[in-house]
């Protein structure tokens, strides 16, 4: 399903006809397989134990996908999931409630300010003593850390919400949950889904950040351990996953923008004279 | 027509009741008064036209009656119910057409909106009743589209659709053509005259076009002044049907056109 998501999405980038499509896919493909190529070659015969060849890093990931995969990379996985879902939520839910009520929000305002500016990182001792070792632990660092950016830019979107669009949801008499979900948070997408962004980035640092410390499983974890153990094909295959799933959880994203955003697309086509 | 709105006056309130408003905005050194002491009253399916010059308080005059501002003094009423908050029986198609829409909603679901906190109506029934209210309107195949991909005229069309399908008794129209072509413009007055003649409804039309006041009024309230008041009622006896060149060209349409203009230019000097 997420393949097919991927696709979809650069389909959609792509434009309309197969050929451009295609040359697209080409552009975008072409430089990292020529890197991977160079890098294959220019490392296989390697012996240094710093720089394994590509061969024995690929290897060992493949042992890592087969036989660490439940231990290590679905606990991971998990993690990070479970932490940018709290965060969207309650990021979403606090930064309308204190978008809709100004007098709440100027009143938290300095806090807030205050809170957002611990680095989510520092929280990892806190939580330590607090949920101990363990998976509650990094969900918590991961959740207080995604959780600024999406909260405040909702709050920035729903305060920028047009007095037009305010006063047809009032005059037409929306309900509350009408207002709020229909109207409010729609316009406020835009900011709330770069938010988001920021958080999903975020996310990836902390948990890998979670995982060097006081951890027993984790993508992180494996890194960190066979660099220790001077394990290097482990520790570059454990590098080369991070990135690969950095990576996928941006396409995704885009893909979720490409779809949730799309009238904002539409509507900033038209004011450019364009026809969406 | 005009006999049958004078009898029913006798019998029950006006549709619309609009006694001594005035607005102020700011306090202090900064008090600006707009509105002074306006009264009138609007009566079942008639049309009443509200022309001003730019910047005299249309808008603010019909937000008052929309409930959305609260006028410094004076009441509406809307039949025998105060106004204080936006009335149920009350719709308003908005100045400002492509920001009253909601761009991330279809064209159906934006007419739909305001039906899903109407009172026993299942979502086949809303269905249905935006379908039908954008039939009305001539959009009945572009309900899967999206505001923004729309021509100004149609967006227009829109949020008219939207009003109607709410099936208000009193609408308030804010120079709802101001900004479409002539060809549309006309078209959308048209499509004002069928509305009337099928929806029972009260229309209050806020333009600074004078001859679609004429046009399409059954009355011409001319504000002017500053601060704003109405300065005369004019009424405007030319029969239904009436048709963008007949009966533009008759004498009595010319006649009143020029009354209400000179009404404007007196009084505003
Ligand atoms: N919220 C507000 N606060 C202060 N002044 C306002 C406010 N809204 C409108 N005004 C002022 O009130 C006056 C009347 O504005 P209004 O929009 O009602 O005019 P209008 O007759 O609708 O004009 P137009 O024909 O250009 O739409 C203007 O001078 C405007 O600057
Ligand atoms: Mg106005």
């Amino acid at each position: 399903m997420s393949t097919e998501a991927i696709v979809t999405a650069t389909r959609a980038r792509a434009g309309k006809t197969p050929k451009r499509r295609a040359l697209t896919i080409i552009t975008e493909i072409w430089l990292p397989i020529l890197l991977f190529a160079i890098w294959w070659f220019a490392s296989a015969d390697s012996t240094s134990i710093y720089f394994p060849s590509l061969q024995s890093i690929l290897e060992a990931l493949g042992e890592m996908l087969t036989q660490r995969f439940a231990s290590d990379i679905v606990p991971s996985l998990q993690n990070l999931g479970m932490g940018l879902l709290i965060a969207i939520v309650s990021g979403i839910a606090i930064g309308a409630l204190l978008g809709l009520s100004p007098g709440l929000y100027r009143a938290f305002q300095p806090l807030l300010e205050f809170m957002r500016a611990i680095p989510g990182v520092a929280l990892l001792p806190v939580m330590l003593v607090i949920f101990g070792i363990g998976s509650s632990m990094k969900i918590a660092v991961i959740a207080f850390g995604a959780f600024w950016p999406i909260m405040m830019n909702t709050v920035d979107g729903v305060l920028s919400v047009d007095g037009m669009t305010r006063e047809v949801s009032k005059s037409y008499r929306l309900s509350r949950f009408d207002h709020v979900l229909r109207v409010v948070l729609p316009a406020a997408s835009p900011q709330i889904i770069s938010g988001m962004r920021l958080s999903v980035s975020l996310s990836v640092i902390l948990i890998v950040a979670s995982e060097y410390i006081a951890s027993t499983e984790g993508i992180g974890y494996i890194e960190l351990m066979s660099a220790r153990m001077y394990q290097m094909d482990t520790m570059w295959a454990s590098l080369l996953l991070l990135g690969v799933l950095g990576y996928v959880a941006n396409v995704l994203f885009r893909y979720v923008e490409h779809v949730v955003l799309r009238w904002h697309r539409g509507v900033r086509g038209n004011t450019q004279g364009g026809q969406g | 027509m005009t006999q049958l709105t004078v009898e029913k006056e006798q019998l029950v309130r006006p549709a619309l009741t609009v006694s001594g408003i005035s607005k102020t905005y700011g306090t202090g050194a900064e008090a600006r008064q707009i509105l002074g002491d306006i009264t009138f009253e609007a009566y079942d399916n008639e049309t009443v036209s509200i022309v001003g010059p730019s910047g005299a308080g249309k808008t603010t005059l019909l937000r008052c009656l929309a409930g959305l501002l609260e006028p410094t003094s004076g009441t509406v009423h809307l039949r025998d119910q105060l106004v204080t908050s936006p009335p149920e029986q009350l719709a308003v198609v908005f100045q400002d057409y492509s920001r009253s829409l909601m761009p991330w909603l279809t064209v159906q679901a934006n007419v739909e909106l305001p039906l899903r906190g109407k009172a026993g109506l299942t979502k086949t029934e809303r269905h249905e009743r935006a379908r039908e209210s954008l039939e009305s309107v001539g959009l009945g195949s572009s309900g899967k589209l999206y505001p923004w991909q729309l021509s100004g005229g149609m967006q227009q069309r829109v949020a008219i659709a939207r009003a109607l399908a709410y099936q208000p008794t009193v609408l308030l129209m804010d120079e709802p053509f101001a900004s479409v072509d002539a060809q549309t413009r006309s078209d959308l007055e048209d499509l004002t005259h069928r509305i009337k003649a099928r929806y029972n409804m009260t229309i209050l039309l806020v333009t600074h076009d004078i001859e679609e006041s004429v046009y399409l009024g059954d009355r011409v309230i001319v504000m002017s002044g500053t601060p704003t008041t109405v300065t005369e009622i004019v009424p405007v006896d030319i029969p239904y049907p009436r048709d963008q060149i007949t009966t533009k060209s008759t004498r009595e349409f010319a006649e009143l056109r020029a009354h209400v203009l000179s009404q404007i230019r007196t009084t505003t000097g």
